[in-house]
């Protein structure tokens, strides 16, 4: 279809370095680096040390899992706040079932199964009705915050200590927690979808102008409903993966996640309110450089409250690079 | 809190993209889901599932919300 119009124009030349320096994650990659700088230089090589990145690893397996399935939904121009409260549902559910002695296999399917029903509640509220999309998955986050305080019981907390599972979460290779290992492939394999497949394109499509890819023939009902669901799957993973780890759940799990997870999204180039831009590796190093300055400041013995207002920082300056470098779309 | 707050404002029909609501409905808005606990009580449930209902009612109000909204633009 675009055949004809790419043969007019010469192509564009591609330099991998220019687009390290000017495309979706230039300016994650400089704060990335800066961040790697500043822990080398402060706190020393202990810093890169594979004992200091496996600790700040393991912290990360849940926000990278769930990161990388909600940047989809951000991509294609859906916003799902609903993520922290799934992940807390999902880990209330996931315990609840293996304190009644089911086996860890099928409990992981009926909680992830439960999450995707509630994602199709969101999507069809938003898809189906034209909802929000902010303020139904915030109805959402509410609602879902609630049915897991009512699994957890007057308790509040639900111990499901299984070592099968448990041994599983912690296995390490090459001195790095295995799980954290497989995120970061997981963030490749999402990488490699939006980039390199016509899905990924569909996606970006959708989430850059709905519109036009209407035109071109790219439903985006079907994208949307897509992305919903994926997000909540990805949540529910992260969900059960955190009470696999804790070896319980309570009615503060997951909370403020989404947020971490969010601030993290838009540091790493993901735009909140516009689709289509963004990449599953951005986000992955935006996470990856909270969660370094996070620990360099542990390893200072700073305040870890200051963790908020450096974020915040990073947060106001990634928002302003996101208004200059696509300050047209707002035009 | 705040949760609270949005969720009473886009009960009241005032839209999140503004221009359109009314401030009466905001009153109405906010003593229905001021209601909610004390109807909870009522029907014999926990405290817990009152976020439940607020949660589910934003749902559909926003679902409904949106609906009308659909179907007012050509």
């Amino acid at each position: 279809m675009t055949d004809t119009a790419a043969s007019t124009l010469p192509p564009a030349p591609h330099h991998p370095w220019r687009e390290l320096l000017t495309g979706s994650v230039a300016s994650i990659s400089f704060t990335f680096i800066a961040v790697v700088a500043v822990g080398w230089f402060w706190v020393g090589p202990k810093f890169l040390s594979f004992g200091n990145i496996s600790i700040m690893g393991t912290f990360l397996i849940v926000p990278l899992i769930v990161g990388a399935f909600s940047g989809m939904a951000l991509l294609s121009g859906v916003v799902d706040l609903s993520i922290g409260s799934m992940v807390g549902f999902s880990s209330a559910l996931f315990a609840l079932l293996i304190s009644l002695g089911w086996d860890p296999a099928s409990a992981a399917a009926v909680t992830l199964v439960a999450c995707l029903c509630f994602g199709s509640i969101n999507a069809i509220a938003i898809v189906g009705f034209g909802a929000e999309p902010i303020a139904a998955t915030l109805g959402m986050l509410v609602a879902l915050r609630g049915i897991a305080w009512v699994l957890l019981g007057s308790q509040g907390a639900i111990f499901a200590f299984n070592i099968d599972i448990f041994n599983l979460v912690s296995t390490t290779l090459f001195g790095l927690p295995l799980f954290f290992l497989l995120a970061i492939l997981l963030t490749a394999i999402a990488a490699l979808i939006v980039t390199k497949t016509r899905i990924g394109r569909h996606v970006q499509a959708v989430g850059g102008d709905d519109k036009a890819a209407a035109r071109a023939g790219i439903s985006g009902r079907k994208v949307r409903v897509a992305a919903l669901l994926r997000s909540s799957f990805g949540a529910g993973l992260g969900g059960i993966v955190y009470a696999a780890q804790l070896g319980s759940a309570a009615r503060a799990t997951g909370v403020g996640l989404d947020f971490q997870v969010y601030a993290a999204l838009i540091i790493g180039g993901y735009s909140i309110l516009r689709g289509g831009v963004g990449n599953p590796i951005g986000g992955a190093l935006g996470l990856l450089a909270v969660a370094g300055v996070s620990n360099i400041l542990d390893l200072k013995a700073i305040s870890p409250y200051y963790v908020n207002i450096i974020v915040g920082l990073l947060l106001l300056a990634a928002v302003l690079l996101d208004r200059l470098r696509g300050g047209d779309a707002y035009e | 809190m705040q949760l609270n707050i949005i969720a009473a404002v886009i009960l009241a029909g005032i839209s999140l993209a503004g221009g359109r609501g009314n401030f009466w409905m905001l009153l109405l808005s906010v003593g229905f889901l001021s209601t909610i606990p004390t109807s909870l009580v009522f029907f014999g449930l926990s405290s817990d599932t009152q976020s439940i209902f607020q949660g589910l009612i934003l749902v559909i109000a926003v679902a409904i919300d949106g609906f009308r909204a659909r179907k007012g633009t050509p």
